[in-house]
């Protein structure tokens, strides 16, 4: 148990001492976000009523960003062979870093966007609603994305591939996310959706992790 | 028998770097696997490490076959040593040893390869030898029974090839089999066999 603590301390650590780059996707998050209403006027009913939408794509591709290159450094440095050589299942050492790869990057995204929804007009509630849904969508859509970073990370420049690659994978999330937000705002109960989004998250964590570890296996001949 | 290799035919992106190839090394044994570049040094060792799945034949080590048992068993030091620029030395060794469970005195093990003074410095700003000599430090953690080094004295000074050639034969002493993929050995060690690649190419 220490040991993967020490995992994720280890890869923590690695993401703070690159904070441009762990702030990356926030930093393109929060731009979106502002320039949006500055391209579609400032129409208080019309923003309020994209603001779900805007918020949930936007946070999409900052974790898009944040899984470009997600192991390609491994590959490059030799650590992702200590890794397959490790008594440490592969799969929960994928796990420790796609957490602290969440927690370094994607989190400060989560937690700006409810003040994001606020600014555009979006009531308390719901944007503890649309919160909500991030907390429980982003990892999700992390999880799913890393299997097309693992696929990719021996590839130099696969930034391009990767979009095209995995953001069909996060369709239904976005669906169910944005959906969720508007339903509420709308005065619809949402607890149905949320415990869907909950059960796609479960599904996810349990599933992905050794797929992600059986797709870093292949591209490393094993 | 540490280690037991029959009749392996290895093959990388359709082309067939080994066939019929035989080894069998007693504990205590250092061999060296020369060859020229793209014989399949590498892939030989990766193979035997087992994180490389694409061959046939047999490869025992300790007498277990399967995978998952001959990583438990192997230490493996490519040319990438596993370093990251972004952490200091002392926290890179943390991992490594981490890593394949050994224990010991950070400070200590990275005093012994001439890093006192160093423990707080990026890996990055380190030179390369230097960042080589983090790895060096983690062997002298670890008793796993087969050491399979890939161009170990790469990039390391004459001081550090010594360091290295003294722990390799204490390791040796120990009951331990090292493989060395190199092309040349330092004058202070004595492979007991030597094999040659892509020699009938």
């Amino acid at each position: 148990m220490s040991r993967l603590w020490q995992c994720f301390k280890r890869d923590l650590a690695l993401n703070w001492n690159d904070l441009g780059a762990a702030l990356r996707p926030v930093m393109f998050f929060a731009l979106v976000a502002v320039s949006f209403p500055l391209g579609m006027g400032a129409d208080p009913q019309l923003l309020r009523d994209v603001a779900p939408g805007l918020v949930w794509v936007a946070a999409l591709l900052a974790v898009l960003l944040a899984l470009d290159g997600l192991f390609r450094e491994d590959v490059l440095d030799g650590t992702l062979e200590q890794w397959l050589l490790s008594d440490l299942p592969l799969s929960i050492t994928v796990l420790m870093r796609l957490g602290a790869q969440w927690v370094s990057n994607v989190l400060p995204v989560v937690l700006l966007a409810p003040l994001i929804a606020l600014a555009l007009g979006i009531s308390a509630p719901t944007a503890g609603i649309l919160w909500l849904t991030l907390m429980l969508g982003t990892p999700t859509v992390l999880l799913l994305g890393s299997l097309g970073s693992a696929l990719l990370a021996p590839a130099r420049s696969g930034s391009g591939l990767l979009g095209l690659l995995v953001l069909p994978l996060f369709i239904p999330i976005l669906v169910f996310g944005a959906g969720t937000t508007m339903a509420h705002a709308s005065g619809i109960e949402v607890s149905a959706q949320l415990a869907l989004l909950a059960a796609m998250f479960v599904g996810a964590l349990s599933l992905l992790p050794a797929a992600i570890a059986a797709a870093l296996r292949i591209v490393t001949g094993g | 028998m540490a280690l037991n290799i029959e009749q392996i035919r290895i093959e990388r992106d359709e082309r067939v770097l080994l066939d019929g190839f035989d080894l069998q090394a007693q504990p205590g044994e250092l061999i060296q696997i020369a060859g020229p570049n793209g014989a399949g040094k590498s892939t030989l060792l990766r193979a035997i490490a087992g994180v490389y799945s694409e061959f046939s034949g047999l490869i025992q080590i300790q007498g277990e076959s399967a995978a998952a048992e001959r990583r438990r068993r192997v230490l493996m030091w490519t040319a990438l040593a596993g370093v990251k620029a972004r952490l200091d030395a002392r926290q890179n060794l943390k991992w490594l040893m981490d890593l394949r469970g050994d224990q010991g005195d950070l400070d200590g093990l990275l005093a012994q390869v001439g890093l006192y003074g160093w423990e707080d410095a990026l890996a990055g700003t380190l030179s390369t030898g230097q960042a080589r000599r983090i790895a060096l430090a983690s062997l002298y953690a670890n008793d796993a029974p087969v050491w399979l080094l890939d161009e170990p004295f790469n990039a390391i000074d004459v001081q550090g090839q010594a360091l290295l050639a003294l722990r390799i034969r204490e390791r040796l002493s120990q009951g331990g089999v090292v493989l060395l993929a190199t092309h040349h050995t330092p004058s202070d060690l004595m492979p007991d066999q030597v094999l040659e690649l892509g020699a009938s190419e």
